[in-house]
């Protein structure tokens, strides 16, 4: 395989309240792969993903998107931001604005000062905007604004913000913890399918070990900041989930 | 397992809860809070005194008080001027007759209407801007973003703090009497208010949108333009046409100082007690801010 699209050496963050939310991170994700996450709540998943693309500054090691430091300065982590998609627990579509420019906003990071400030988008974005809702199959609701739509249908629309895009990766913080199990699976099967036809990496956060193991190549799950156990979904025994998660684990 | 020796309490039991701890700092605060009330009541009924109280002057009135009262109830509606004769006056100039009171205070009037409307949207324009520099949320973290959080916030202050009447005579008395004085005053006062109000909306907005938009690597302009805009955008207009309405009423006062606008007039009819001219001039502004009224909370309830 070619090189890591995220590598991580030492990877270290102290919040400047003093948390120490993640020690000595090695994490690396090739191209194509799909990697779930897990660890309890406050083990340093959500820290890592803002790490990687460049919304927190490590406080310790480093960071490399296509074998380049992202931290090098705050506009080269901005060009990386370009090119990775993020999708989060609660959405984050902008209100009182339609799916469809929704969809749009996606481009910021392409687009100029002006073009923005008039929402100016040339055809072309617009098709791929239209392209990308068709392919979370949700194409009927572009022009309905997000409150009008369902959790499932909104992270759906955050999908496709996300692929318009057109990353190298998707990062996806705890993308279904606010659906129901069905809708769950419904949100991920497009994701991960999608993100395995364009041969788009991801890094999903996972509460739920069974859609972990169900839709990652690899896991990798994080104890009190670190990394605690990286394998495959097969490797990833109860034993080992007792010591992620506590001696309760089997409570649920 | 819930044990079976845990039993709910009995309804009749009286339930005592546990005594609250009083610390000194409490006493001394319910002893300050006692002294505040007292003194604040000394104070009030000073006030009584001081302001002259008294409802028989009310009722019984100055000794004009029935020609005062006939000329309030018989406004000056005449359409063109007339001379003692009952004849119409004809303007040296043109030769047409002159305009009367109706006409003179519908133009001014309006004069009022265009100062609140150019107050206003001068003091939009420039707190709009302003006002993201003076939102917390947006200014944190950089010692630049402090300065200017601290700066704005500051101008917003000074500005709020002069009341538009004194800073119209400031006006009057470098620009010479006018509606531009007004249009000045109406405006700095505003940019206070609604830079205020501006930067307040903004630092209430839902932060997911704005990480969201940030994570798609767009610069900090654009940031706030797709990711916060649109969520304060309603209030802001919201704001925006509340205080065009406070500005009609506050253009009125200000002609009194001589800054231009009807209150201009209506101050001399008063002084020169020309009562049936001033009637016509509230009946003026009666009507001309009831519909005013009528029209922006219409838009506002449209907007919502
Ligand atoms: N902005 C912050 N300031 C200070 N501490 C923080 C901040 N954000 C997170 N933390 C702390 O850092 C640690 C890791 O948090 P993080 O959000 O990465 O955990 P997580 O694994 O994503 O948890 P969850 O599953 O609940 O989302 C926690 O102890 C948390 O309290
Ligand atoms: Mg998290």
């Amino acid at each position: 395989m070619s090189e890591a699209v995220f590598q991580t050496t030492g990877l270290g963050l102290t919040y400047p309240d003093g948390t120490r939310a993640l020690s000595d991170v090695d994490f690396h994700i090739k191209p194509g792969e799909v990697v779930s996450v897990i660890g309890r709540s406050g083990a340093g998943k959500s820290t890592l993903l803002r790490c990687l693309n460049g919304l927190l500054v490590p406080t310790d090691g480093s960071v490399k998107f296509r074998g380049k430091e992202v931290h090098s300065s705050p506009e080269h982590a901005r060009t990386v931001r370009r090119d990775v998609g993020m999708i989060f627990q609660s959405f984050g579509l902008v209100p009182r604005v339609s799916v469809l420019n929704n969809v749009l906003i996606g481009r910021a990071g392409q687009v100029g000062l002006w073009r923005g400030l008039i929402y100016h988008w040339t055809d072309a974005e617009k098709q791929l905007a239209l392209r990308c809702l068709t392919r979370v199959e949700i194409l009927d609701q572009w022009h309905k604004r997000p409150r009008e739509l369902s959790g499932g249908q909104q992270q759906r629309v955050a999908i496709a913000r996300a692929l318009c895009q057109q990353p190298a990766v998707l990062l996806a913080d705890e993308p279904v913890s606010a659906l129901d199990p069905a809708t769950a699976r419904v949100v991920l099967d497009h994701a991960v399918r999608i993100c395995r036809e364009d041969g788009i990496a991801m890094i999903a956060n996972l509460h739920s070990v069974s859609l972990a193991k169900e839709y990652g190549d690899r896991i990798v799950a994080f104890k009190a900041g670190r990394v605690h156990f990286e394998g495959l979904p097969a490797e990833l025994t109860d034993d080992v989930l007792r010591e992620i998660y506590g001696e309760h684990y089997a409570d649920f | 397992m819930p044990t079976s020796e845990h039993k709910p309490p009995q309804p009749s039991a009286r339930i005592t809860p546990p005594q609250k701890p009083r610390t000194l700092r409490d006493s001394l605060w319910t002893g300050l809070k006692w002294t505040i009330t007292a003194l604040f009541l000394v104070y009030l009924i000073a006030s009584f005194q001081r302001t002259e109280f008294n409802f028989y002057t009310l009722i019984s009135g100055g000794k004009d008080i029935k020609r005062v009262m006939y000329d309030l109830v018989h406004p000056d509606l005449s359409w063109v001027e007339r001379d003692a004769d009952g004849e119409v006056v004809l303007s040296r100039k043109t030769g047409e007759p002159k305009p009367g009171t109706v006409p003179v205070l519908l133009d001014q009037m309006n004069e009022t209407v265009m100062m609140s409307l150019v107050g206003t949207l001068l003091s939009v324009l420039l707190s709009f801007p302003l006002s993201f520099l003076a939102a917390r949320n947006l200014t944190k973290g950089s010692a630049a973003g402090q300065l200017a959080y601290n700066s704005v916030r500051f101008i917003f202050n000074v500005l709020r703090a002069f009341p538009p009447i004194i800073l119209a005579i400031i006006f009057v008395f470098m620009v010479g009497p006018g509606p531009f004085p007004g249009v000045l005053a109406l405006a700095l006062h505003s940019i206070g208010m609604l830079g205020k109000l501006f930067s307040e909306a903004i630092e209430s907005v839902d932060l997911a949108p704005v990480e969201a938009v940030r994570a798609t690597g767009a610069s900090n302009n654009l940031i706030v333009w797709f990711g916060i805009l649109p969520q304060v955008l309603p209030q802001f207009v919201a704001f925006s046409l509340y205080r065009w309405d406070i500005n009609i009423r506050m253009s009125i006062i200000l002609g009194i100082v001589g800054a231009g606008g009807i209150g201009f007039l209506l101050d001399q009819y008063i002084r020169l007690f020309q009562y049936q001219k001033a009637s016509t001039c509230f009946l003026i502004i009666l009507v001309a801010v009831t519909i005013l009224d009528w029209g922006s909370s219409w838009l506002r309830e449209r907007m919502g």
